[in-house]
């Protein structure tokens, strides 16, 4: 069932965090993390969503699970508006979306045995009415991503952590979700167990028909798994485009430079590599106009004073950037 | 597929991982051997006792008796025979006025006898179960002292045991009492921690159950509001004008005001992390001797031994849940983030399964090692406050109130009678072993403390 | 102390038959079990492996950091060529001794730029020290070299910066910190642990050609401990792969990863995705099946037989393969190696 239709969409999302200070604790100032981000997910689709530290995509994530609340903007499943959603309205929600961590070590309750951990959200959710029940769905999703049903008795410090994002992700399937933030699922793995956890993701979507926002740093991960990358640099998306498209033809600097600046493993690979200077800027007070203007090599003075709008360049492809000479 | 998971022997909870860690530790597993004696003694405080903590005799008078001297070999035949006491005649130091007393061969052996009954003096196991079956006695006339007596002339040994019945509990109670109210205080206060509870509704939120909870909670805080200005008008009216009355004028009218200027715009919020922690800090800032005698002393003296046993459980309970309110809160404000409390909202759970499966739980290694480490301090300030004859009253009796009987002769009185320091010692040890089981305890939790 | 030991000429760093030991109460954990690489002058030698391969206790060994209990260095040698031209075994150095080689000889770079720096010193101070301590020079000399090694590792306005404290700088900045402090004595072998895995891409580009830039001025030797095999084919000159304490492949950087021998390097050298191959070979990534190993309870023969595709029962499950010379100058410790590069020619 691969319809063309959209299952998330968010609009001008924004959370800023209050910085509290001096001793009446009054707001002096504010995180602008996501700064007014707009995109939109089709059913069965991977959106990969990529940025270096700072840049906010983990607050995207979890403000469109409303694990954070949004400070403006919209969120709409299936076209419903669930941003104001009381949290008893929310719950048939949280069914259907799902997220799987980064942390394999925080993201288990250390205090609980594996099978109670992929229990739990059946017994929230009122599935599988016995105990025997929901023993035997847990062992059917422990094989779904490839550990034993034996394993159910052990304790999550027993587990490797790949072993350990494969619980996570038994969690998270146990309620049978459509949709599915992966926040950085492979960033804490080793290298052989990353390749194992990506392929076992694009198993399930396959499988289940999942659709999944992947989010990660590493963008030759994201490759792989995703239909569509969203490139964020603090707090913003400067560029949307289709997988292949984005990483063979990228149109904004700063997607140019984080593609240059990814090590190639291979030694005879010689490329000219456009080395970004100086850090990213403080998401406290982001540099005016266009936020990357102070390390982007073709900034004009006229950067600094528009904010530059995500604009379509070629069918599908977005970029926010207002040079169209360049790339 | 070859590939196996990782073979450990098997399957063990973080609670057993701390276990064994436990045994490893000497002192530890040797205080928790010395309060299990200690404890057992205190169940079985009967049993092992040779009489009744408040039995003594009027003639021949016993006060102030030493040890008695157990006797292992026949004066007469120099050989080696069943343990015996005699029995002592008492006579008065013409110097110091202190009784004295000798034996007294010539009322013959009393033989140490196990497993006797002393129907004379029954006694009862948790107030349940009845006996008079004794571990050890000897027949009267003879006596069997065998950490001197009082000034009554009651056994100090078995007074002793009894006295740690009061003791030991009152420790352990306390620390209950203070876990309870630092546990559930430390836990709102970290879980709801910027999250601030709503006291009153605004007009705006008047929809659905704010068309009852809303006049409602006006209703409330009008009545405040309206009682504080009655206060300080009552006030003015019985002591006249004066600057107290003035400023209580002025607190009330602003209070007034600000809830008039309030109530129908913004909710009052009222964040319980901050009124908790202030709390804390408040009875944190008074010292505690202080604070304890105090608040003994709000009750009368000559109340109900029993009842006064239980206001001191109270009290000790009352002062020590600060600390561990801060540290629960600490916790829970970290365990509060953590991706498996985030993946639990994200699953639709409800804060109280939230709480009751994921936060709690975490809190339970570091409630164990606090409650090990704070029971001790407990002991220590029920002793005090007997010291000082706050605490426990007769018939009851505790290891503080004997430590008081102890110094009543002054200074002398530890030189002609050392004995009377016996409750010193096991004040000593006992606090010793519990301070050894909770640091073996907090290592034992502590993963970055394991060899 | 055995005196003149002997070492290669153009060797710096020798490492024998290295063994560390880890005493745990679960039993004991060869975190590194008979480990020899050697570093030569101005070469830069990566030790490549995942979590529990040992590349990180190796790197701690040399500079005799090892937590001592649990951890002990059991067995083997690490020779090391001093400035002053004399050949010592550092496995068996008295810990004054060792002092005078730390920061001296050889200094260290960790991963975490943040927990590696004192948050209560400036960075100054924190430069300073070291220099005053190796070099014996008056405090406003070190203040002044480590004005001049900021600058060196192209941080704008040192003399200023000097007087910043940790808190106040972002990752990669203290990462360069870390970078100057370990280069103000000059040592002719620094060990690179994990440098740039805490830090963003574009960050961690900086740092490597930055590192790059350095080594051609100074031209210290550098042992460069990493599980990413992208920075490895950037930075290597030689590459020593790790697989639960041993070292599985050695060769230079080139050959290794154009005809990996090792089926475990092959297989690492598979699972990583990379940008820069055509969009059609992207279906999917070629995993290595199983889990890393539990160091505690390491599989017998072959460590890595459980997930090796080439498993062959009862050759490679029996005894622990020997690390063989090739002849092309490199090393690979698999029974099989010579039928599974037959197969694949």
């Amino acid at each position: 069932m691969r319809e063309n239709h959209v299952l998330l969409e968010i609009q001008d999302l924004k959370k800023h965090f209050p910085i509290r200070g001096g001793i009446l604790s009054r707001v002096v100032g504010s995180v602008k993390a996501v700064d007014g981000v707009s995109f939109a997910i089709k059913k069965g689709e991977v959106l990969g969503l990529v940025g270096e530290s700072g840049s906010g995509k983990t607050t995207v994530g979890r403000t469109l699970l409303r694990l954070i609340e949004p400070t403006g903007g919209r969120i709409l499943f299936e076209g419903r508006d669930i941003t104001d959603l009381p949290k008893d309205k929310l719950r048939p929600y949280r069914r259907r979306m799902q997220i799987i961590f980064q942390d394999p070590f925080s993201s288990l309750n250390p205090r609980m045995t594996v099978g109670d951990i992929i229990a739990e959200p059946l017994i929230i959710h009122g599935l599988g009415k016995t105990p025997q029940e929901r023993t035997e769905r847990v062992a059917e999703l422990l094989k779904l991503v490839g550990l034993s049903p034996d394993h159910m008795r052990r304790y999550p410090h027993e587990f490797s952590g790949g072993q350990r994002q494969r619980i996570g992700i038994a969690r998270a399937l146990a309620v049978a979700p459509e949709f599915i933030v992966a926040d950085e699922p492979v960033s804490a793995l080793d290298v052989s167990i990353q390749a194992q956890v990506v392929n076992l993701l694009q198993d399930l979507k396959e499988e289940l028909g999942l659709t999944l926002l992947f989010i990660a740093h590493d963008l030759a991960v994201v490759e792989y798994i995703s239909d569509r990358v969203a490139v964020m640099y603090l707090g913003k998306v400067m560029e949307i485009a289709s997988s292949r498209e984005l990483y063979r033809n990228p149109k904004h600097p700063y997607t140019e430079a984080l593609l240059s600046a990814v090590p190639i493993p291979d030694p005879t690979v010689k490329r000219e590599r456009i080395v970004l200077q100086g850090d990213i800027p403080s998401p406290i007070n982001p540099p005016s106009g266009c936020v990357f203007r102070t390390r982007c090599r073709y900034a004009l003075p006229e950067c600094a004073q528009v904010v530059p709008e995500l604009k379509e360049v070629s069918p599908g492809h977005y970029k926010a950037c207002i040079r169209d000479d360049i790339l | 597929m070859r590939a196996s998971a990782a073979k450990t022997p098997q399957s063990q909870s973080l609670t057993q991982v701390a276990l064994r860690q436990f045994r490893k530790h000497p002192l530890a597993v040797w205080g928790l051997r010395i309060l299990l004696v200690l404890y057992t003694f205190a169940l079985f405080a009967g049993f092992f006792t040779p009489y009744d903590p408040n039995y003594y005799e009027l003639y021949p008078p016993k006060g102030h008796h030493p040890p008695t001297r157990i006797h292992f070999v026949d004066p007469e035949t120099g050989k080696l025979s069943r343990p015996f006491v005699y029995a002592t005649k008492r006579s008065i130091d013409p110097v110091s006025l202190q009784p004295r007393y000798e034996e007294d061969p010539s009322q013959g052996k009393f033989y140490l006898r196990f497993f006797v009954r002393t129907p004379d003096q029954p006694y009862t196991i948790l107030r349940v179960f009845r006996s008079d079956l004794r571990l050890f006695g000897v027949d009267p006339p003879g006596r069997i002292f065998l950490m001197g007596t009082d000034n009554f002339g009651r056994d100090l040994y078995s007074r002793l045991v009894y006295g740690g019945q009061v003791s030991l509990t009152i420790g352990i109670l306390s620390a209950l009492v203070s876990f309870v109210l630092g546990l559930v205080l430390g836990g709102i206060a970290g879980y709801f921690s910027g999250r601030p509870f709503a006291l009153s509704l605004p007009l705006r939120a008047w929809r659905g159950r704010g068309w009852l909870l809303g006049p409602l909670s006006w209703a409330i805080w009008g009545g405040l509001a309206l009682g504080a200005l009655y206060l300080a008008w009552t006030y003015y009216s019985l002591t006249g004008l004066g600057v107290l009355q003035l400023l209580a004028a002025g607190v009330a009218l602003w209070f007034a005001f600000f809830l008039l200027k309030t109530l129908p715009f913004r909710p009052l919020l009222l964040d319980p992390d901050n009124l908790i922690m202030r709390l804390v800090e408040i009875i944190a800032a008074i010292p505690t001797l202080f604070l304890l005698i105090s608040l003994r002393a709000v009750f009368p003296t000559n109340i109900d031994p029993l009842f006064t046993f239980y206001l001191v459980v109270g009290l000790l309970g009352f002062i020590g849940w600060g600390g561990l309110a801060r540290v629960v809160r600490g916790i829970v404000l970290s365990v509060r983030e953590m991706d498996y409390v985030q993946a639990a909202r994200a699953l639709g759970a409800s804060d109280a399964r939230i709480i009751a499966r994921h936060v709690l739980p975490a809190t339970a290694s570091y409630i164990i090692v606090s409650l090990s480490l704070t029971i001790p301090g407990f002991i220590l300030g029920e002793s005090g406050l007997s010291f000082l004859g706050l605490g426990v009253t007769e018939p009851y009796t505790s290891w503080g109130l004997l430590l008081q009987a102890a110094q009543q002769g002054g200074f002398a009185s530890f030189v002609d009678r050392p004995w009377v320091l016996w409750p010193g010692f096991f004040i000593f040890v006992s606090i010793m072993a519990w301070n050894f089981v909770g640091d073996g305890l907090r290592d034992a939790f502590d993963p970055r403390r394991r060899r | 102390m055995p005196e003149g030991v002997r070492m290669d000429e153009k060797r710096l760093l020798e490492v024998r038959d290295l063994k560390v030991h880890f005493f745990t109460d679960d039993g004991v954990v060869k975190a590194v079990d008979g480990v020899s690489f050697h570093v030569d002058k101005g070469e830069t030698l990566a030790v490549v492996g995942e979590s529990g391969s040992g590349k990180s206790v190796t790197a701690l060994s040399i500079m005799r950091l090892i937590p001592t209990p649990p951890g002990r260095i059991v067995g083997g040698e690490i020779l090391f060529r001093g400035k002053d031209g004399e050949v010592r075994d550092l496995a068996r150095l008295s810990e004054a001794e060792m002092r005078r080689i730390r920061g001296n000889d050889i200094a260290m770079i960790f991963q975490e730029p943040m927990t590696s720096l004192n948050p209560v010193y400036t960075v100054g101070d924190q430069i300073a020290e070291a220099i005053m301590l190796h070099q014996g020079k008056s405090r406003k000399e070190a203040m002044e070299l480590a004005a001049h090694m900021l600058d060196l590792v192209g941080i704008p306005e040192p003399k200023k910066r000097l007087a910043n404290y940790p808190h106040q700088m972002s990752g990669g900045m203290r990462q360069r910190v870390m970078i100057a402090m370990a280069l103000s004595c000059n040592p002719s072998l620094l060990i690179a642990d994990e440098p740039t895995t805490a830090l963003d891409v574009t960050i961690q580009a900086q740092i490597l050609e930055l590192m790059k830039k350095l080594q051609e001025e100074i031209g210290m030797s550098i042992l460069f401990i990493t599980h990413n095999l992208g920075v490895v084919a950037e930075m290597a000159d030689r590459v020593v792969v790790m697989y639960a304490g041993r070292a599985v492949e050695e060769a230079d950087v080139v050959p290794l990863f154009k005809d990996p021998l090792h089926p475990y390097t092959r297989g690492l050298l598979h699972s990583v995705p990379r940008l820069d191959l055509a969009a059609e070979h992207k279906e999917r990534l070629e995993a290595i099946p199983g889990n890393v190993p539990n160091p505690l309870y390491l599989p017998s023969g072959c460590a890595f037989h459980p997930r090796c595709k080439h498993y062959v029962e009862g050759l490679c499950d029996r005894e622990v393969p020997p690390l063989e010379g090739t002849g092309d100058g490199r090393q690979v410790r698999c029974v099989r190696w010579r039928e599974i590069r037959e197969v694949r020619a």
